[in-house]
C-alpha cells in the first residue's frame, strides 16, 4: 500500500502518443491539465469540467475518456493518444478531409474532442458491432454547428468506409 | 473547478482497503469517478484521502456460474454492456447501460461505482432490482451477501458500513423463455432518466410465470415489484393485465416535483412507459400480440 | 475563376482539426503570468459588513488578493448607456447584487492554490430583501437595488408612431396577450478568458481577452481604468472558441484583471470555469411583453401597441439597454403597420447582468409578434400564412421606411414564403391534420414564423434609450464602419488585416476569396491576419463580429481595401507600359491590355514599390499598404421624432415547423423544419449554411430546452451543464431543409445581408405555434419543457 501526502509531489508516467513521459505531480492534478499544462499538448480543450461537454475527450487505452475527469495519479503508466497523436495517422487525412469539406466545424473548440470519440467509433465500425452514432455524438457538444455538418461528415466517411450508417 | 487537495492512496488488496476505511477519517473510494471526481472539481466533495480501486486485485472479473453472472465491481459499464448485448436474455440491461451517460463516460464509469452511488434515477440500481440481484460486501469481519431491495435505503444511500467496501454484483441468469424491456425519458439523450422503466418476465406456453417491474426516477431509490400472484398463468395481451401489474408498482412512488417534473407527470410517465416495457418483454419472451 | 459564390471549404480547418488552435487559455504572451481565482458571492443581495483577508497568505504559493474597496485606487465606474445614475464596478465594493458578483480575486501560482485561498477568505453578509420579479421591480419594489434609482427602473422610454390610439379603437378585432420570454444564454464551449499586463514605467496596460469586438467598449474601459485610450492595448487571440454574443461581456473582466496585475504588480491570467460562466457572465435578458393588435374584419393588421419589461440583471452594463432598442428600427416585423405605440422598460433586477446573445433583442421582440399573428389569425378564421401574406410588405415597396424608422433596403417577402409553403408540404399537412380524429395522446401540429432580420447595426440606435431632449445635449451616434488592410509584400506575398475578430465564422476563408477575386490571385497566395490588437488593427469603433456584420460591413471594406491596391498597381502598370489605365485589367495575377497579356504581374508591380521606389512615377507612393474604411449606407443619428435606421440591411426568412406532441408526458418531437432565407448575394453558402444550422439549433434550444431559471432567492438552480440544457445532436431533428433566396442588398458593394442570428428570432415562435396549433392551446411563453407542456393541457382541460 502507497499513501501519497497531499502536498506531495509524485512521479508518474505516462505513454502520450507513443512518446514516455515522466512528471512529478501533485495528487490532485486533472489529467486534463496534465495533458495540457505539464505537456503542452494544447489541443485538448476544456469547456466545462464536470464531465458534460465532452471538449476535454481523449483515448485512455484505447478508449475515448474525458480527462478532466480523470485524474493524472490515477492513469500511471496508461497509455494515452491526444488530438496531436492521431493527426499522425496516415488514415487521419480521410477525416480531416471529410469534416472540413463537410464544415463540420466553425469555432474549432469542440473538434479535438469530437475528432477523438468519431475516430474511435469509426475504428470499431469495422468490427462487428454497428455504431450508434446518437450515442457516440450525444457525449459532446458543439454551439456552432447544429451537429448537421458533423453528421455529413461521418456519413460521407462511412461511404468511403463501405461501413453503416445510422447517424 | 480544480479539487481541493487530498492525499492519495493506492491499496495493493481489498483487504488494504478496508483497513484504509476502518482507520481513516472522511475517505472516499474513487472507481471510475465520472460522478466523484466532477463533484470534487466543484468542490462539493472534498475527501481529505482518495483511495484508488484501480488495480486492486479481484474487482474486475466478469465470471458466470451457477446461473448467476458475477460482476466485479471495478468492471466499467461499456464491458459489461458489451458482454450483456450479446445475451438476448439480459436485453433489458443492456438498453439499460445503453442509456447511461455517453460512450465516453461508461468506458471508465463502474458498474460497481453506479450502484455503489446508489443515485435514484440512475439505471444500474433499478436494473440490479429488476433482475433481482444482490450485491456481495466486505468488511473487517468478513463478506457478505445482501440482496439488492435491501442496499438501497435513500437517495445515495446504501446499507454499505463506512469501512465496507462493494466488492460484486450478482445478476441471475433468466430462464430461457424470458423477455425484458427498459425505457426511460430524459430532457436529452445521455442525461439522467427523469423516469426510467425496466421490465422483465418469463412466460411458459403463452402464460406468464414470473416477472419483475421496476422504476427509477420516482423515489428515494428505485423500486420495484414482482409479478402479482393473480396474473399467473395470465397471458399478457390484454392492456388489463399491465394496468393491474402497475397499479401494484403506483404505490411505492413517492415522486418529486422538480423544474423537469412534476410528481403527476413522473407518475404519468411511469404508466406511460410502463405499458411498454410490459407489453414488449412480453413479446420478448415470446408471448403472442393475438 | 470567381470564388466569390462559391461553397469554398474553410482554410481555418486543418489547423483546428490538427488541434494546433490558439486560444487564450493557450497563451503565454509575457512571463511571470500568475493565476487568478475570484470568490464571487453566495447571496443575490447583500451588504458586506466586512471581508477577512488574513489567512490568505498562509496559503503557500499565493501572491496577494485584492478586495473591492483596494480597487477604487485604480478605477472609475463604468460609463452606463442610460442617463439614470448607475455605479458599476467590475468587483462589489460593498454590497453585492447577484449571486456570483465578484467579491474578491485571490493570485496564485497556479489556479488550483487560488482556489485553495478563496476557501480562507471570509465574508460577513447582511442579507437583503431580493428583487426577482420584473414587474414587482419596478411596481411595487420591494426595495430599490441602487440608492438613486428608487423605482429599480433603469431606462423607461415611450414612443409614438402615427395614430396608434385611434387605429386601435377603431380596429375590428383586438388580440391581447401576455408573453414571458426566458433568460437564456450562449454557452460557448469556451469560457471567458482574459490575461493582463500593467507596465508600471510607462502606465499603461496590455489586455489579452476573448473579446471579439474590442473597439465597441474600449473607451468603457479606458474610462474605467482611468488611463487615456492610447494606454490600454487589447489583443485578441488567434482563435476564440465561440461567442454568440456573450463574450462581449467579458469586459468588466478585463478592466478586473487590469487593475489586479496593477494593484499587485504581476501578470495575471484568468480563465472563467463553467460554474462561474452559467452563473456570473452574461445572458438574454428576460421580458415581459403585452400586446395588442388591432386587426380589420378582412385581416388588415392596422395597429400594434406593444408595453415591454426587460429584466437587465443588476447593473444596467453597457450596451444594454440595447435589448430593447436593436431591432428598433424594424418592431414591425415584416408587415405594412404604420400606428405602433411602444413602451419600454429597463429593469434592474437581483440577476447577473444582460447582455449580447446571438439574435440580441430579436426573439424577445419576434416571440410575441409571430404568435400573436397567429393567435389573430384562429380568431379572425384565417389561415396563419394567408394572414401573414396580407400584411406582408410588398415587392414594389421597397426601400420600404417603417413607422420606426427603419429602411428595408430589399426583399420579396411573399416569394420566400411561397416556398417554405411548398417546400414543407404546409398545404397537405394541414389538411391531414383537419381530417385527423384525435385518438391516443399524440397531437399533429404546424406553425409558421417570419423574420425580417436586421444585420449591420447603426451605433446610433444605443442613444435612442435617450429623449430627442437629451440626445440634443450629446453629439450624435451613428454609422456602421468596418476597416481592412491588403498588404504586399516585396515579393508578393499577400497579408489582410481585418477587424472583425472572428470565432468560427470562417471570414479567414472569405476574405482570401474576395481578395482573389479582386486581385485575380491564387487564394495560396493571401494570408489574413484576423486576430485584433487595439494598437494596430485600424480604429473603428463599430468593428468586431456582432448584429451579423462580416458580410454586409467587413467583407465589404476588404473588398474595398483591395479595390484601391488593384487601382494603385493598375496606376503603376499603366505608367510602365505607357499606356491608359483604362485598358488595363488583372487576369490570372498579370496586367492585361487590349493586346493581351503583358509580363506585368502582381507580384512584379508590388515588387517595383519596394525594390525601387525611387523609379515610382509622381503620385504613386512607395509599398502596397491599403487601408479601406467602408461606411454602411442609411445608418444616420436618430431624429428627433425617434425615428431610427437600427441597422443598414434587412434580410427575410419563413420558417415552417412541424410537430408530434405526447399530451400525457409533454414531449414534443420536431418533426420537420423547413427554413427559408433571403440573406442576398452568399458570398460562401457552405459558411453560409453552416451559420444558419447553428442559428437553428440555438434557435430550438431557446425554444425546447433552456432556461437559466432561479429561485425566490435569486440562486441560480441551473447554474451547470447537467441542468442548463444545451441540445446534443439528437435533440436536433435529421429532416431539416434550409433554401435560399436572393435578393440582393442594393446599397452594399458585395449585395450580401448578415445572416446567422435569424432563427433565433424565429424558432421559438415557429415551434411555439406549431404546438399552439396542436394543442389548441395559446402558448405565451417558452421554453417548452414537458413540465410546461403537460400544464398547458391541464390548463385547457380545466378551462373545459
Ligand atoms: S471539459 Fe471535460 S467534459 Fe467538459
Ligand atoms: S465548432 Fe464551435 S463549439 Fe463546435
Amino acid at each position: 500500500m502507497t499513501r501519497y501526502d497531499k502536498d506531495q509531489r509524485v512521479p508518474v508516467t505516462l505513454t502520450v502518443n507513443g512518446r514516455e513521459y515522466r512528471r512529478w505531480i501533485e495528487p490532485r492534478l486533472l489529467l486534463s491539465d496534465f495533458i495540457r499544462d505539464e505537456l503542452g499538448l494544447t489541443g485538448t480543450h476544456v469547456g466545462c469540467e464536470h464531465g458534460v461537454c465532452g471538449a476535454c475527450t481523449i483515448l485512455l487505452n484505447g478508449t475515448p475518456v474525458r480527462s478532466c475527469l480523470k485524474l493524472a495519479i490515477d492513469v500511471g503508466n496508461g497509455h494515452i493518444t491526444t488530438i496531436e497523436g492521431l493527426v499522425k495517422d496516415d488514415e487521419f487525412d480521410a477525416l480531416r478531409q471529410a469534416f472540413s469539406e463537410n464544415h463540420a466545424l466553425q469555432c474549432g473548440f469542440c473538434t479535438p474532442g469530437i475528432v477523438v470519440s468519431v475516430w474511435d467509433a469509426l475504428k470499431h465500425a469495422s468490427d462487428s458491432d454497428l455504431v450508434d452514432w446518437e450515442d457516440v455524438l450525444s457525449g459532446h457538444l458543439c454551439r456552432c454547428t447544429g451537429y448537421v455538418g458533423i453528421r455529413q461528415a461521418i456519413k460521407a466517411l462511412q461511404a468511403k468506409e463501405g461501413g453503416e450508417a445510422k447517424a | 473547478m480544480k479539487p481541493a487537495p487530498f492525499d492519495f492512496i493506492r491499496p495493493e488488496s481489498v483487504a488494504d482497503v478496508i483497513s484504509i476505511l476502518s482507520h481513516t477519517e472522511d475517505v472516499k473510494l474513487l472507481a471510475g469517478g465520472q460522478s466523484l471526481i466532477a463533484m470534487m472539481n466543484m468542490r462539493l466533495a472534498r475527501p481529505s484521502a482518495l483511495v484508488t480501486l484501480r488495480g486492486v486485485p479481484g474487482l474486475d472479473a466478469i465470471e458466470e456460474k451457477d446461473g448467476v453472472v458475477t460482476v466485479g465491481a471495478m468492471v466499467v459499464q461499456e464491458r459489461m454492456r458489451f458482454m450483456v448485448s450479446h445475451r438476448p436474455e439480459f436485453g433489458a440491461l443492456a438498453e439499460g447501460i445503453g442509456s447511461i451517460g455517453h460512450p465516453q463516460t461508461r468506458s471508465t464509469g463502474t458498474v460497481g461505482g453506479s450502484i455503489a452511488h446508489a443515485d435514484p434515477s440512475a439505471e444500474l440500481p433499478l436494473l440490479l432490482q429488476v433482475y433481482r440481484g444482490s450485491v456481495t460486501v466486505v468488511g473487517p469481519s468478513g463478506s457478505h451477501h445482501m440482496a439488492a431491495e435491501d442496499f438501497f435505503q435513500f437517495p445515495f444511500t446504501t446499507a454499505l458500513e463506512p469501512e465496507e467496501i462493494l466488492v460484486a454484483t450478482h445478476w441471475p441468469v433468466p430462464t430461457v423463455s424470458s423477455g425484458g424491456s427498459f425505457r426511460e425519458f430524459a430532457r436529452r439523450r445521455g442525461d439522467f432518466a427523469i423516469v426510467a422503466v425496466a421490465c422483465q418476465v418469463s412466460i411458459e406456453g403463452q402464460r406468464l410465470m414470473d416477472g419483475r417491474l421496476g422504476a427509477a426516477g420516482v423515489a428515494g431509490t428505485a423500486v420495484a415489484v414482482d409479478l402479482p400472484l393473480d396474473l399467473r398463468g395470465q397471458s399478457l395481451i390484454a392492456d388489463e393485465a399491465a394496468n393491474h401489474w402497475l397499479e401494484t408498482l403506483m404505490p411505492l412512488l413517492d415522486p418529486p416535483d422538480d423544474l423537469e417534473a412534476s410528481s403527476d407527470l413522473r407518475r404519468t410517465l411511469v404508466r406511460t412507459l410502463g405499458r411498454e416495457v410490459i407489453a414488449e418483454a412480453w413479446v420478448r419472451a415470446g408471448g403472442g400480440t393475438t | 475563376m470567381a470564388w466569390i459564390g462559391q461553397s469554398i471549404p474553410r482554410f481555418e480547418d486543418g489547423r483546428l482539426i490538427n488541434g494546433h488552435g490558439q486560444y487564450i487559455a493557450d497563451l503565454t504572451p509575457v512571463p511571470g503570468i500568475q493565476h487568478v481565482a475570484i470568490l464571487r458571492s453566495p447571496h443575490a443581495h447583500a451588504r458586506i459588513r466586512r471581508i477577512d483577508t488574513s489567512r490568505v497568505g498562509t496559503v503557500a504559493g499565493v501572491t496577494g488578493v485584492i478586495t473591492g474597496r483596494d480597487l477604487l485606487a485604480v478605477l472609475a465606474p463604468f460609463p452606463v448607456g442610460v442617463p439614470r445614475p448607475v455605479t458599476y464596478y467590475p468587483m462589489a465594493i460593498d454590497r453585492v447584487r447577484y449571486v456570483g458578483e465578484p467579491v474578491a480575486v485571490v493570485v496564485a501560482n497556479s489556479r488550483y492554490v487560488a482556489e485553495d485561498a478563496l476557501d480562507v477568505i471570509e465574508v460577513d453578509y447582511e442579507a437583503l430583501p431580493v428583487v426577482s420579479d420584473i414587474e414587482a421591480a419596478c411596481q411595487r419594489p420591494p426595495v430599490a437595488l441602487h440608492e438613486n434609482v428608487p423605482d429599480n427602473v433603469a431606462n423607461h422610454r415611450e414612443f409614438t408612431y402615427g395614430d396608434p390610439k385611434s387605429a386601435l379603437h377603431h380596429a375590428d378585432v383586438l388580440i391581447r396577450e401576455r408573453f414571458v420570454y426566458p433568460r437564456n444564454t450562449a454557452v460557448p464551449i469556451e469560457t471567458y478568458g482574459v490575461i493582463a499586463h500593467y507596465e508600471q514605467s510607462t502606465d499603461d496596460y496590455t489586455v489579452w481577452a476573448n473579446f471579439h469586438g474590442p473597439f465597441t467598449l474600449h473607451s468603457v474601459m479606458a474610462h474605467a481604468l482611468k488611463v487615456s485610450t492610447q494606454k490600454l492595448r487589447i489583443k485578441t487571440p488567434q482563435d476564440i472558441g465561440g461567442s454568440y454574443g456573450v463574450k462581449s461581456a467579458v469586459y468588466p473582466y478585463m478592466v478586473l484583471l487590469a487593475a489586479t496585475s496593477r494593484l499587485l504588480g504581476c501578470s495575471v491570467k484568468w480563465i472563467e470555469d463553467r460554474l462561474e460562466h452559467m452563473k456570473a457572465s452574461s445572458s438574454a435578458s428576460a421580458r415581459i411583453s403585452y400586446v395588442t393588435a388591432g386587426f380589420s374584419r378582412d385581416g388588415r393588421f392596422q395597429a400594434l401597441d406593444i408595453k415591454q419589461y426587460d429584466d437587465v440583471g443588476a447593473y444596467i452594463r453597457a450596451p444594454e439597454p440595447a435589448t430593447l432598442y436593436r431591432v428598433h428600427g424594424n418592431l414591425t416585423g415584416a408587415y405594412d403597420v404604420r400606428h405602433v405605440h411602444l413602451e419600454n422598460y429597463a429593469v434592474m433586477t437581483n440577476r447577473v447582468p444582460t447582455g449580447l446573445v446571438r439574435g440580441y433583442g430579436g426573439p424577445q421582440l419576434y416571440f410575441p409578434l409571430e404568435r400573436m399573428m397567429d393567435i389573430a389569425a384562429r380568431q379572425l378564421n384565417m389561415d396563419p400564412a394567408e394572414l401573414r401574406r396580407a400584411n406582408f410588405i410588398k415587392r414594389d415597396q421597397f426601400p420600404y421606411r417603417t413607422a420606426s424608422g427603419g429602411i428595408y433596403d430589399s426583399g420579396d417577402y411573399t416569394a420566400v414564403l411561397d416556398t417554405a409553403l411548398q417546400a414543407s408540404g404546409y398545404e397537405a399537412f394541414r389538411e391531414t391534420t383537419r381530417n385527423l380524429q384525435d385518438s391516443g395522446p399524440m397531437r399533429l401540429g404546424i406553425g409558421l414564423a417570419a423574420v425580417v432580420e436586421p444585420s449591420g447595426s447603426n451605433m446610433g440606435y444605443v442613444t435612442i434609450a435617450y429623449t430627442p431632449e437629451e440626445r440634443a445635449r450629446q453629439l450624435p451616434k451613428s454609422g456602421a464602419v468596418s476597416a481592412a488592410t491588403v498588404a504586399i509584400d516585396a515579393l508578393g506575398g499577400i497579408t489582410v488585416q481585418i477587424d472583425s475578430a472572428p470565432e468560427g465564422q470562417g471570414h479567414v476563408t472569405v476574405v482570401r476569396q474576395i481578395v482573389a477575386d479582386v486581385l485575380t490571385v491564387p487564394m495560396e497566395s493571401i494570408r489574413v491576419i484576423a486576430e485584433m490588437d487595439t494598437a494596430i488593427t485600424p480604429w473603428t469603433i463599430s468593428s468586431g463580429s456582432y448584429s451579423s456584420r462580416f458580410a454586409a460591413a467587413g467583407a465589404n471594406a476588404v473588398f474595398s481595401a483591395a479595390q484601391k491596391v488593384k487601382t494603385k498597381l493598375l496606376a503603376l502598370a499603366a505608367q510602365q507600359l505607357g499606356l491608359d489605365n483604362k485598358t488595363l485589367r488583372f487576369e490570372e495575377g498579370r496586367v492585361w491590355g487590349v493586346q493581351g497579356a503583358t509580363d506585368l504581374t502582381v507580384k512584379r508591380l508590388a515588387g517595383l514599390t519596394h525594390w525601387n521606389p525611387a523609379g515610382l512615377p509622381a503620385g504613386i507612393s512607395p509599398g502596397v499598404y491599403e487601408t479601406s474604411y467602408f461606411s454602411l449606407p442609411n445608418v444616420d443619428p436618430p431624429t428627433a421624432e425617434d425615428l431610427i435606421n437600427s441597422s443598414a440591411t434587412y434580410g427575410f426568412l419563413v420558417d415552417v415547423a412541424k410537430v408530434a406532441v405526447n399530451t400525457e408526458t409533454g414531449k414534443i418531437t420536431v418533426l420537420d423544419y423547413v427554413t427559408v432565407h433571403d440573406a442576398g448575394r452568399l458570398l460562401n453558402p457552405l459558411l453560409a449554411d453552416g451559420q444558419i444550422y447553428g442559428g437553428l439549433a440555438f434557435g430550438l434550444g431557446s425554444a425546447l430546452y433552456e432556461e437559466l431559471r432561479y429561485d425566490e432567492e435569486g440562486q441560480l438552480l441551473t447554474g451547470s451543464l447537467m441542468d442548463y440544457l444545451v441540445p446534443t445532436a439528437s435533440e436536433i431533428p435529421e429532416s431539416l431543409t434550409v433554401l435560399h433566396h436572393h435578393t440582393r442588398a442594393p446599397g452594399i458593394p458585395l449585395g450580401a445581408k448578415g445572416l446567422g442570428e435569424g432563427n433565433v428570432m424565429s424558432a421559438g415562435a415557429a415551434i411555439a405555434n406549431a404546438v399552439s396549433d396542436a394543442l389548441g392551446v395559446e402558448i405565451c411563453s417558452l421554453p417548452l419543457s414537458p413540465r410546461a407542456v403537460t400544464e398547458s393541457v391541464m390548463k385547457k382541460g380545466g378551462r373545459g
